[in-house]
């Protein structure tokens, strides 16, 4: 039921603006009054816009969905909606195309280009450099994104089409008089264009005027991860769960103006109750340019998303398991400090797969959570380096084994966060051990 | 097979489920027509542009309808669109033309254009007048010169070329500017500059103005505007 929701929330709100866009639209024809031609000229306009509505509403990351069905797949839906709308926006104009001089015969063609190439633009700047979804594993597609084209100018262009391609389709409808003196219809189609791109704006300029929240505490834990910590200039903090994640957006500071989104590493605790805390990993431009980065530089934090440890979770007094692959410690650590201020005594395991020894830090703090919480334990395993004293390898049902997590396969709950071959795997693994899937929670970060 | 193909795949079906939905909901209201319908419908006297450009008005045209009557519609363009088609009077038989009386109109200001596809079963020569009676309305209403620019050439004093671009805005010509020619010079120099002026502020090049010494050049720019013109003609 929940991958039902997952899945369909969107494609059914798309489709619901244009079953009742086309009641409006065709209910006063006359019987036999439609050419088929004319009959496809509206559905194949009327199906991309609610489609690309449907997607700036997407853009606009509302939270009272996202909390259900997590960003990655919002963003999943946005990209085949809008891979979708280009089609059948092609498909109408292959049919209807008359020649090259035609595309400027009056304004309702002027502004469907226009809304078309929003639509075709919008599409490939996705594609090319902020959606992984198409170049997946492709080496070319993969370089051209990350080192030839600049994601924060394509992320640009990619906004600005997809407002481009709602205006051009919108004003080319209100060009059309037939459809501009249909009362009924043309009054529905500028109700949802208003509302979605109402939100989309009123959530724009929310965070541009987000609250202000000022570096406090900027170093590196590792010689690939800084530790960054954020108080805010005035008030309190913003409210937040364990495991949460917030975009953090540089307003001064020698770094691009973009919006990044990170795990919280902290919980509202004794310790972090007038700030948040973030670990952060070096893996490209913008985390590069933290070096940059001093205390008293301003950001804004918009926020939080996710639902990795949601409430019903924990209410219980069940095992945690926590499986941080390298920097997916973050929201791991995030819920063990929540449990450990407090003074959560069930039995908490958490497993670290590093890489490389250089990559391992804070173990005086977890040594001291043993203190707290007599049923808490950590192993660490490492991939690449064998470390003296620790575990080589790959977590692996035998590493599940000594690790102690095969005696709370039957009760406990999984909290996985990494990389998506170290996610998959351990799912996997897992589901081999007759772990059941309702209970383990995965913190997919890929978009 | 990938999660994001399969969701893909499954998106686009229920789009085509979808899609399809709203076709059969509304198959009643859909035809397929029949046989393509004759796109100058009865004109006699000229070749409709492909890419028409209207004076703004309201304009009448009448048809031929199917009692031997004649069907008149009153034509309303705004902004170059044709926005409302009335048929204001015809003899044809009721009710069994109603709703092509409704429906044709409906479709031409929807397209934009006399010529579509629109056909009501039982009622064609209806429908074939509502289309002519408006092919004729909407004659009057074209422009004689579609706006933009030209060029025209005719030939020069000294056996050459001259070239004239010729700028019409909704059959006001609003610029005429000499592109080449070899005129001997200083000599025609006033008519080069003398004429294109006198053309446009009489917005015909059928102008008497000629200037002496430069009779020849006059007239060659007078033909190279017409020759021009004439590439710019919409009726």
């Amino acid at each position: 039921m929940r991958k039902l929701f997952e899945n369909w929330i969107f494609p059914v709100i798309s489709f619901f603006m244009f079953v009742s866009l086309m009641i409006l639209l065709l209910i006063d024809f006359p019987s036999g009054s439609i050419s088929i031609k004319s009959f496809a000229a509206y559905t194949l306009s009327v199906f991309p816009y609610t489609l690309m509505l449907t997607g700036m509403f997407i853009v606009a990351r509302p939270r009272f969905i996202e909390k259900h069905i997590g960003m990655p797949k919002m963003y999943e839906i946005h990209a085949i909606m809008t891979v979708v709308a280009f089609f059948t926006a092609f498909i109408n104009i292959a049919l209807f195309f008359r020649g090259f001089d035609q595309m400027f015969r009056n304004p309702a063609t002027i502004f469907g280009y226009i809304g078309f190439l929003g639509i075709f633009f919008g599409m490939l700047t996705g594609m090319l450099s902020l959606s992984k979804m198409f170049i997946g594993k492709n080496k070319f597609l993969n370089k051209l994104k990350n080192e030839v084209l600049n994601r924060e100018v394509m992320l640009w262009i990619h906004r600005i089409s997809g407002i481009v391609s709602v205006f051009g389709v919108y004003a080319q409808q209100a060009s059309l008089p037939f459809l501009r003196n249909n009362i009924p219809y043309f009054t529905l189609l500028t109700v949802y264009t208003v509302l979605i791109m109402g939100f989309y704006f009123v959530w724009k300029i929310r965070t541009t005027f987000d609250k202000r929240y000022r570096v406090t505490k900027i170093y590196q834990a590792t010689p690939s991860l800084w530790v960054l910590e954020f108080a805010p200039i005035n008030g309190k903090i913003k409210n937040y769960e364990p495991g949460e994640y917030f975009f953090i957006r540089f307003k001064k500071g020698k770094i691009t103006r973009e919006a990044h989104p990170f795990s919280t590493s902290s919980a509202i605790t004794s310790t972090h109750k007038d700030s948040i805390e973030f670990m952060i990993k070096e893996a490209g431009d913008w985390t590069r340019s933290l070096a940059n980065i001093k205390e008293g530089d301003i950001a804004t934090l918009e926020g939080a998303y996710g639902e990795f440890y949601p409430h019903h979770v924990q209410e219980t007094e069940d095992p945690f398991v926590l499986m941080g692959g390298g920097i997916g410690l973050t929201p791991n650590l995030s819920i063990l400090r929540s449990e450990i201020d407090k003074k959560s005594q069930r039995k908490i395991i958490l497993i670290w797969a590093l890489s490389y020894k250089q990559d391992m830090f804070m173990l005086d703090e977890l040594e001291s959570y043993k203190k707290v919480n007599p049923n808490f334990e950590y192993h660490i395993i490492f991939s690449n380096e064998k470390v003296e004293g620790y575990e080589f390898g790959f977590i692996s049902t035998e590493f599940l084994k000594k690790a102690n997590v095969s005696e709370v396969f039957d009760n406990a709950t999984f909290f996985i966060c990494g990389p998506d071959i170290m996610m998959e795997s351990t799912r996997k693994v897992l589901l081999s051990n007759k772990v059941n899937d309702s209970r383990i929670r995965v913190d997919d970060f890929g978009f | 097979m990938n999660k994001s193909l399969k969701l893909s795949l499954k998106f686009l079906a229920a789009s085509f489920v979808v899609l399809a939905g709203v076709t059969l909901a509304f198959s009643s209201k859909i035809y397929l027509p029949e046989a393509p319908t004759p796109t100058s419908s009865g004109s006699d006297d000229i070749a409709f542009p492909t890419n028409p450009e209207f004076k703004d008005g309201v304009f009448t045209g009448t048809a031929r309808g199917h009692n031997r009557g004649d069907l008149t519609v009153e034509v309303t363009i705004a902004d170059g669109i044709i926005t409302e088609v009335v048929v204001v009077s015809h003899t044809e038989t009721k009710p069994l033309t109603d709703e092509a009386i409704v429906g044709i109109p409906a479709a031409i200001v929807a397209q934009n254009t006399y010529d579509v596809d629109e056909t009501y079963a039982g009622v064609t020569v209806t429908s074939k007048a509502i289309k002519t009676a408006v092919f004729n309305a909407l004659k009057s209403a074209l422009y004689n010169y579609k706006s933009g620019t030209y060029q025209g050439t005719a030939r020069g004093h000294n056996r050459g070329d001259l070239t004239v671009e010729v700028t019409v805005d909704k059959d006001i010509i609003t610029a005429v500017n000499v592109l080449s020619h070899t005129e001997t010079t200083p000599l025609a120099d006033e008519a080069l500059i003398g004429i294109p002026a006198a053309i446009v502020a009489a917005n015909s090049y059928e102008i008497d103005n000629t200037y002496a010494g430069a009779t020849v050049t006059s007239n060659a720019i007078k033909t190279a505007v017409k020759n021009a013109l004439n590439s710019a003609r919409q009726k």
